[in-house]
């Protein structure tokens, strides 16, 4: 996973990753795969960035981050913002494992 | 699997938000394979997120808290890092934390585990589940009767919940259920069914985008519904007229900045709401919607002399309506001197205001705390009721009756059964799907289980959430009637001071709150469903982990406590529990408008609740809508105030930080008051009167007749745009002042809104 976003990544990229992640691990749902696909390739690290840049719902996006997180232990919540509820997340070792895995 | 289709041109993926979206929009399309492995997808459901705020409708349901302000700080507040544990009451107890403010309370986080009170070290200790339903059950299956026994529901409840606990309670014998909406919207109820069929509003969202005019009476939506202010203010930019009726001037009422318009923020702009502000006397509404009446039939009269067109709508009420030539003498026999002095507002005013309901094609009443807590909150309902009938405004686009109800889910309570007289239908369809009988007799409202736990006919009280001891009036009384009691429980989420008044059992029983992930036993997370102020049903899925692996959900804390009462030969209370989707399968089984309930509220918005007025079908005796008459009150409490020197009318609001009896922080940005709580905004020109000074400290003293004492001690006084003769303050603080036995007429909501007070200096101000 790269820090920065990549500038090189298509909308069919990051949809082949989404399903691959979701081919990887099949009790993903497709917001849960693209959470993490959008983590690795740099464009949301957190809810609701991704949230506003998908144009999901946040609760929508929350729910599968406390799943990811709190069910899966693949991602590690970094920081919540009491009033907006924006959850900071960075990829838990299984989830590079995963990342490794999937995306090669 | 097909090979996703490339939308647009090769973006920068932290840039090209246009694309993503496009992504974002193809991970939700329902039921289309991405990649032929997984299924889309779990998460297009609607399943969204309901705001715990307030009950206002919401177009696109699933995320409005981002953008609320009360609905951030509701979230913000339950989804705190915080935890009161076990060990916090090894270091208090009970009779210290009494002394603590329920703000100070809750502000130490969420509860962790069941416990249970232990009069010899006064403290609560950690309990285990079975152990708490055993011994409730036991209390409870002690009682001599179970009309012994009250069962307080709070508003955030949701269906499943109060469906489930209605059911429980019912099972076990007794229809004592006082629930929070008798402290609010019951004479709304009352009055409606009275006057239409139905004792819920009639209008939907979308007719705030049709009406030519909005009358906001009483209500302050800048604090208690923020989400109203929104459509107030796509209304008012489309050239809506909004009048609005307000002994207090309310800063948010009169300007809004949406929160969601980035210009306005920045630059710091914002919009008009109201084109019109009255600040009418306290309890003044009725004679000022009478006058409106008035100015319409005189306007009538000359058109019709003038051989022009009627005003009134007449074909609706030839068709539509019973009483109206009743109505019209009534009217005719309030002379405008009465309407004047009782509403504070002149004749000329007056006739303004007719004159955009005439004007208007379209018009909406919109109303809450400020009409329905007095003593004739369900004759002024009724009369806002006569207003809109007059030019047909019910039943069609962009008008209607509109009672803004206050927590998120009060409405559906009742829908679902919290309701202390239910109707013989609800009950005959309980025995027909269950085939046990149901308890007929009336059970307890607020005030009258108040009653019985003080005169000891009732022994213990179960409490689904909410904080009933400060929610009530006479709060020592209240103390009092709850520490009689044998057996005390409350569902909560947070502690506050209602658990600090245990009875001789009491327990205290964590459970999840609405932001919170709830899970079966099988890892399946369920959603609960509530209803909102325009009738609309939609469910609401957790966001965040459990604050506790001990926490129950409401729906299975009351299935513990009704199996282990009274067993599962005619309920399986622990399959209701397991999933959802069965309690809402009884639901639509046994109450009439929730047909394919679990299918309908997975849909975008969910659904909405058949409502005859709505459609102009009139579920009342006559079969018609009923205008009301009576004459205006012989005296408002204003009008007694003034008639007595030194003596003034008190209304209890909350202040900004503040939901219901939740209080979030100090502060009340709107009004100008900072890090305090304990003030009481006067007219200027009464400071001479009450002897006081900006600033002062004074004690208030209420002037109720019945022998009782009441005074509120310490409250800094704020000179504020208010009616002369007039004060307000903040509840939960000024209840100590509100009498308990002063009640509305037909309604028995407490007559928050209009209390008879005297003031002296405090103690700390005669020293100074």
């Amino acid at each position: 996973m790269n820090d920065d976003a990549r500038d090189d990544i298509t909308e069919e990229d990051f949809l082949k990753a989404v399903s691959a992640l979701s081919s990887e691990e099949p009790a993903f749902s497709p917001l849960a795969a693209a959470i993490l696909a959008a983590l690795h390739f740099g464009i949301a690290k957190d809810s609701r960035t991704f949230s506003r840049k998908f144009d999901i719902a946040h609760a929508l996006v929350l729910r599968e981050v406390s799943a990811l997180a709190d069910d899966l232990a693949l991602l590690v919540v970094t920081a919540r913002n009491q009033k907006n509820q924006r959850t900071e997340f960075a990829p838990a070792e299984k989830a590079l494992q995963l990342f490794a895995r999937a995306l090669k | 699997m097909g090979k996703p289709e490339f939308i647009g041109k090769k973006s920068k993926a932290a840039g090209g938000w246009g694309a993503l979206k496009s992504c974002g929009k193809k991970l939700l399309a329902s039921g289309s394979p991405l990649s032929g492995a997984v299924t889309m997808l779990k998460a297009n459901q609607p399943d969204g997120f309901d705001c715990p705020g307030c009950a206002w409708g919401d177009p696109e349901h699933g995320s409005s808290f981002e953008f609320c302000e009360n609905g951030v700080k509701a979230v913000a507040w339950e989804s705190t890092d915080k935890r009161v544990k076990p060990d916090f009451f090894k270091k208090h107890t009970v009779s210290e934390l009494r002394t603590w403010t329920d703000y100070d309370l809750e502000r130490e986080g969420r509860l962790t585990h069941p416990l249970r009170y232990d009069a010899a070290t006064d403290r609560y200790v950690e309990a285990g589940w079975d152990e708490a339903f055993g011994e409730i059950a036991g209390v409870l299956n002690s009682l001599d009767s179970p009309d012994r026994a009250e069962f307080y529901t709070s508003g955030r409840a949701s269906n499943e919940a109060a469906y489930i606990y209605q059911l429980f309670v019912r099972l076990y014998g007794t229809n004592n259920f006082p629930d929070c909406s008798n402290m609010c919207h019951e004479a709304s109820g009352v009055a409606l069914e009275q006057a239409v069929g139905i004792g819920k509003g009639t209008v939907l969202l979308e007719d705030f985008e049709k009406a030519d005019a909005i009358f906001v009476i009483g209500q302050n939506p800048g604090t208690n519904h923020p989400r109203m202010l929104g459509d107030l203010r796509r209304a008012a930019l489309r050239g809506a007229r909004i009048a609005v009726f307000n002994p207090v001037r309310e800063k948010g009422l009169e300007r809004f900045a949406d929160p969601q318009d980035k210009l306005e923020m920045i630059t710091g702009g914002s919009t008009p709401i109201a084109s019109e502000y009255f600040q009418v006397r306290v309890g003044g509404d009725m004679a000022a919607v009478r006058g409106m009446a008035k100015a319409v039939f005189a306007a009538d009269d000359a058109a019709l002399a003038a051989g022009r067109p009627s005003v009134l709508d007449r074909k609706f009420l030839a068709q539509h309506t019973d009483g109206f030539e009743a109505y019209r003498a009534a009217v005719d026999a309030t002379t405008w001197e009465q309407i004047e002095d009782q509403s504070g507002l002149s004749r000329a005013q007056i006739e303004e205001l007719a004159q955009i309901y005439i004007g208007a094609n379209r018009a909406i009443c919109t109303w809450a705390m400020g009409v329905t807590q007095h003593r004739h909150s369900v004759a002024t309902i009724r009369e806002i009721a006569n207003f809109l009938f007059l030019r047909g405004n019910i039943g069609r686009p962009g008008t209607g009756l509109c009672p803004v109800r206050g927590h998120s889910n009060v409405q559906g309570d009742r829908t679902v059964g919290i309701n202390e007289k239910p109707p013989a239908a609800f009950l005959d369809a309980l025995e027909n799907e269950f085939g046990v009988p149901m308890p007929r007799r009336h059970g307890h409202n607020v005030l009258a289980a108040i009653g019985a736990m003080l005169d000891g006919s009732s022994q213990a009280f179960i409490a689904l959430g909410g904080n009933f001891a400060r929610a009530t009036p006479d709060s020592p009384l209240i103390a009092k009637a709850l520490m009689n009691q044998k057996l005390t429980v409350n569902i909560a989420t947070k502690l506050n001071h209602s658990h600090l008044l245990p009875g001789k059992v009491s327990y205290i029983l964590p459970c999840l709150g609405r932001t919170e992930i709830d899970r079966n036993a099988d890892g399946a997370a369920q959603i609960v469903t509530v209803e909102d102020s325009m009738s609309m049903v939609h469910g609401s899925g957790g966001i965040n982990k459990p604050a506790s692996p001990e926490l129950r959900s409401e729906v299975a804390i009351i299935a513990g406590i009704a199996e282990a009462t009274v067993g599962s030969k005619v309920v399986d209370w622990k399959s209701l529990a397991h999933h959802y989707d069965r309690i809402r399968d009884l639901i639509a089984r046994t109450i009439p408008g929730f047909e394919d309930y679990n299918q309908r509220v997975r849909r975008p918005r969910g659904f909405r609740l058949p409502n005859g007025a709505a459609e102009r079908i009139w579920n009342t005796p006559t079969q018609k809508a009923n205008f009301a008459s009576p004459a205006l009150p012989e005296q408002t409490e204003h009008q007694q105030a003034v008639a007595q020197k030194g003596t003034f009318v008190l209304q209890t609001f909350r202040s900004h930080d503040q939901y219901n009896t939740t209080v979030y922080g100090l502060d009340d940005r709107y009004r100008g008051v900072y890090g305090e709580r304990r003030v009481v905004f006067v007219n200027p020109a009464d400071l001479e009167e009450i002897g006081a000074e900006a600033g002062d400290r004074v004690d208030i003293i209420g002037r109720y007749e019945d022998g009782i004492e009441r005074v509120a001690e310490s409250f800094r006084v704020v000179p504020y745009e208010l009616p002369r003769g007039s004060v307000a303050g903040y509840y939960p603080e000024l209840n100590v002042l509100v009498p308990l036995s002063s009640a509305g007429e037909l309604s028995d909501t407490p007559t928050s809104k209009s209390v008879l007070v005297s003031f002296r200096l405090s103690e700390q101000a005669q020293a100074a």
